[in-house]
């Protein structure tokens, strides 16, 4: 489409007539310089209307809010003809019959209004542009109230997993750091530890799950209540990832420093602040043996002056097995090492138990006939050996009468004659009493055998086997079994109090720690002293040494203590229970 | 110097209580020794926060405050030196605050908006000392109304010489008159963009810096001779005129919007870090 765009203005008697060729489809109307028709008038819109041209007519449309005179009437959009007049803002455009190829001529009468000031037709400042701030302001003050608090804290009046499901923002906007990794099972109900608003997380919230934890101590030393770490907040935190336990010395130390003064007067416990600088020395937990009393633990202060007995009631000298030119076993000269008997638990914390079978035997092999050393006695109790023996020596005796077969204790070994039976005269036979097994044997017979127990009895007890480890006794008024062994009872665990891993220590030498070599006798006590460990270890604050607080050693919930729970009065009964949730949860997954 | 700026404001006071109140706050933090990863529920960071939430408050009353002229203790200019120094303080006492510990949480939204609103305020005091001298030194003496009174006179001068050209090039010069565009919206204030328009040769052409115009006006001339070639000459070198006085006058909006737009930024923001802010503080006492 060709438009020809006359704009006349008068100018006294005369007109003033400015003329330019408009070309395009549509052709827009209106204030805005990017308009093809631009009438510099604010009451103008910046984009008006637009003329198109289509089957050689020429139509207005007018943008959305616009209406626009045509002929008088008021119109969105219309068809113009020749010498129709449209009016807008009092401008008059007269459509007029095309010249010089052009198909329409639009004359624009510009008399209705002078044209603005530059100034005055564009904003100039930010401040002309009406900037809605204080709309904002509000905006921002009030979108922000409603996210942060006032929608989490719907969670209270339409529950929080009804809130949690929908798409407003709920109280996992308020989480201030990570869960602990054994926490994050809880998922986003944070009412599982935050039960009520406004009142910090409670011990019973802790306890529903950690239904094993333990005391810390005896609580009949001061009542029911800790006077610090009253509550689990004191120690443990929440939101810091795995970092949610305090392990500061200076916080055992608000007790430990002074345990009176603290408040626990019943407490054998010495003070102890700092494990380089102010630490107590080492109590170790000894047996003691009484044929009255039995078993009972004595706990020994490293630091007195009486010397340690740890009554296990064994004969053993370290010394001797660990002797460096070694020592004279069954196959000829053998070198012990400590872990030829003591071998570090799975896990490495303490040492597995030491038993004869497993250690001792392949060396202390349990011959009674030195005409058989290659037969042995099981390692038991004096009536079942005394059993056995009689048992072997009457079949000996039987074979010996009968002169054929094998053995009827060991197969594959060969039948041996019975030999130099005066040489038993000396001893007294043992008497087994009135209907025993022996009933309807050969007075001969029960003779051989008594005799032949007698010795082979007396000489693993009394001489050679048993009595190299163990101590015996005889008693003469029981006429079937007179030696007693003292019972035996290892320690289990030098140290309770403190927890001690041998793994972290394996590029030690055993002998760092514990004086095995210079020990004759199994009565010793080897553990090492505190100042054995301050080699290495100093407090947690200690330079060129390795930093140990407390924990490095000790528990706060030991493991001999009662459970928490079993002592705790709980104040509600509406506590959840988030483990049995957690399965409701995962199981309907 | 008779003239001394908020900055420099009695001898700098409020600098040195800003610096007081960061190093203060950084020594508590470099020897406090939290048993627990540092973060805002330890005693220094209650301590903090609390003197950050107060830091907070009473800056966005100073903010307001400040614009009471005739009212009250203090002078104007003192009031804007201790809202300067005090927020810029503000942003080592809140980060502090934090313990460097950030997440996708409300906590760290407040955070944020206080970043925002704290470092707008920055872009507002390179405003304040920086671009009054730049507009001062574009326009010389002259105010920008009597730049406009020139851009008119240049116009009026130009709508005479074009009358004796012939009327493809006045309709050319007449619309690049017409179509000048100033200023304009948020955009074109703040980065000078030139939206203005010249109708060549019956095409709408981009004429931005008056570059379209008198790119053919000079075309044109080289073709002219004579007389002609005069008159044109006299045109472009009113155009000329002309383009640099809008040059001077674009670039000026261009510095006045930027010394108040982050104005738009910094108060409603402030007002979200306010609201923000209650729902940090309520929500950490909420779940205790």
């Amino acid at each position: 489409m060709q438009l020809i765009v006359r704009r006349v203005k008068k100018k006294g008697a005369s007109r003033e007539v400015a003329q330019e060729a408009v070309s395009g489809d549509l052709i827009g109307i209106g204030r805005g310089s990017d308009q093809a028709i631009q009438i510099a008038d604010k009451r103008i819109p910046l984009s008006h209307s637009q003329l198109s041209f289509r089957n050689d007519d020429l139509f207005i449309q007018t943008n959305s809010d616009n209406s626009v005179l045509v002929n008088n009437e008021a119109v969105r959009s219309s068809r113009l003809s020749v010498n129709d007049v449209v009016e807008l803002a009092g401008y008059q455009l007269t459509v007029l019959a095309g010249d010089n190829g052009a198909d329409f001529v639009l004359e624009i009468n510009l008399d209705a209004q002078e044209v603005q000031p530059l100034q005055d037709r564009f904003n100039l400042k930010i401040g002309d542009l009406k900037f809605p701030q204080r709309k904002l302001s509000w905006f921002f003050f009030l979108t922000m109230l409603f996210v942060g608090l006032g929608s989490p804290l719907l969670g209270y009046i339409v529950g929080f997993d009804t809130l949690r499901e929908s798409p407003l923002p709920d109280d996992g906007i308020w989480m201030s750091g990570d869960l602990h990794p054994a926490h994050a099972f809880t998922g986003e109900n944070c009412q599982y530890c935050h039960e009520t608003p406004f009142v910090s997380v409670t011990d019973e919230a802790c306890l529903s799950c950690h239904q094993s934890t333990n005391h810390h101590f005896d609580q009949s030393l001061v009542g029911n209540s800790y006077i610090t770490g009253s509550a689990c907040q004191d120690c443990h935190g929440g939101h810091a990832g795995e970092d949610i336990t305090r392990e500061d010395q200076e916080l055992c130390g608000t007790c430990h420093a002074d345990m009176y003064t603290a408040g626990y007067q019943k407490s054998d416990l010495g003070d102890a602040t700092d494990f380089l600088e102010n630490h107590p020395s080492f109590k170790v937990s000894v047996n003691e043996y009484s044929n009255s009393d039995g078993w009972s633990v004595v706990r020994w202060d490293q630091a007195s002056k009486e010397p340690a007995v740890d009554g296990s009631n064994l004969i053993f000298p370290h010394d001797v097995h660990v002797n460096k030119d070694g020592i004279n076993g069954p196959q000829g000269l053998e070198i012990l090492g400590c872990n030829s008997c003591h071998q570090v638990e799975p896990g490495g914390g303490n040492m597995l138990d030491v038993s004869m079978e497993k250690h001792c035997a392949s060396c202390h092999e349990l011959a009674f006939d030195p005409a058989a050393p290659d037969r042995y006695v099981p390692h038991g109790k004096p009536e079942e050996l005394i059993e056995l023996l009689k048992g072997y020596y009457a079949l000996e005796y039987l074979q010996g009468e009968v002169g054929v077969g094998s053995s009827a204790l060991e197969t594959g070994v060969e039948p041996r004659p019975v030999r130099r039976p005066g040489s038993l005269s000396t001893l007294s036979p043992l008497s087994y009493g009135a209907g025993s097994d022996f009933q309807g044997l050969s007075q001969e017979a029960i003779d051989y055998v008594g005799l032949k127990v007698a010795d082979a009895a007396s000489n693993l007890f009394e001489r050679q086997t048993c009595a190299i480890c163990h101590t015996i006794t005889f008693d003469p008024s029981d006429s079937e079994v007179p030696w007693n062994v003292a019972p035996v009872k290892l320690t289990d665990t030098w140290m309770p109090k403190a927890v001690f891993n041998h793994d972290s220590h394996e590029n030690m030498a055993c002998g760092d720690c514990h004086e095995a070599e210079a020990s004759s006798v199994a009565t010793d006590v080897l553990m090492p002293e505190i100042e054995s460990c301050q080699v290495c270890h100093g407090g947690e604050h200690a330079e060129n040494l390795l930093q140990s607080n407390c924990l490095a050693c000790h528990e706060f919930h030991y493991r001999d203590q009662p459970k928490m729970l079993d002592s705790f009065v709980f104040g509600s009964d509406t506590i959840l229970d988030p483990i049995a949730d957690f399965i409701q949860r995962a199981s309907a997954k | 110097m008779i003239h001394t700026s908020f900055l420099s404001h009695d001898r700098f006071k409020f600098l040195w209580v800003a610096l007081a109140l960061c190093l203060i706050s950084a020594l508590f933090y470099l020897f406090h020794d939290p048993k627990e990863p540092a973060n805002g529920g330890t005693w220094l960071g209650y301590s903090l926060g609390t003197v950050g939430a107060i830091l907070i408050l009473w800056l966005t009353y100073l903010g307001r405050r400040k614009r009471n002229f005739l009212n009250g203790s203090g002078t104007v200019k003192g009031w804007v030196s201790a809202h300067v120094y005090l927020g810029a303080a503000l942003l080592v006492v809140g980060t502090l605050h934090t313990g460097f510990q950030f997440g996708w949480n409300i906590h760290t939204v407040a955070y944020v908006l206080m970043c925002v609103v704290i470092f707008s305020g920055f872009y507002g005091i390179y405003a304040y000392t920086a671009l009054p001298s730049t507009r001062n030194n574009l326009k010389g003496s002259q105010t920008l109304d009597e730049i406009f009174v020139q851009v008119e006179d240049r116009d009026a001068q130009i709508l005479k010489l074009v009358e004796g050209v012939n009327s493809q090039v006045s309709s050319a010069i007449t619309s690049a008159l017409d179509r000048t565009v100033i200023g304009g919206g948020y955009r074109e204030q703040l980065f000078g963009i030139d939206r203005s328009l010249a109708m060549i040769n019956g095409r709408l052409v981009g004429n931005p810096a008056q570059a379209a115009i008198l790119e053919y006006l000079i075309e044109t001339l080289s073709k002219e001779k004579g007389e002609a070639r005069e008159r044109l000459g006299q045109l472009l070198n009113a155009l000329a005129e002309r383009k640099k006085l809008l040059d001077i006058i674009r670039d000026d909006i261009k510095a006045q919007a930027r010394t108040s737009a982050w104005l738009l930024v910094h108060v409603p923001v402030t007002f979200g870090l306010l609201a923000s802010l209650i729902a940090h503080v309520i929500s950490v006492f909420v779940y205790w």
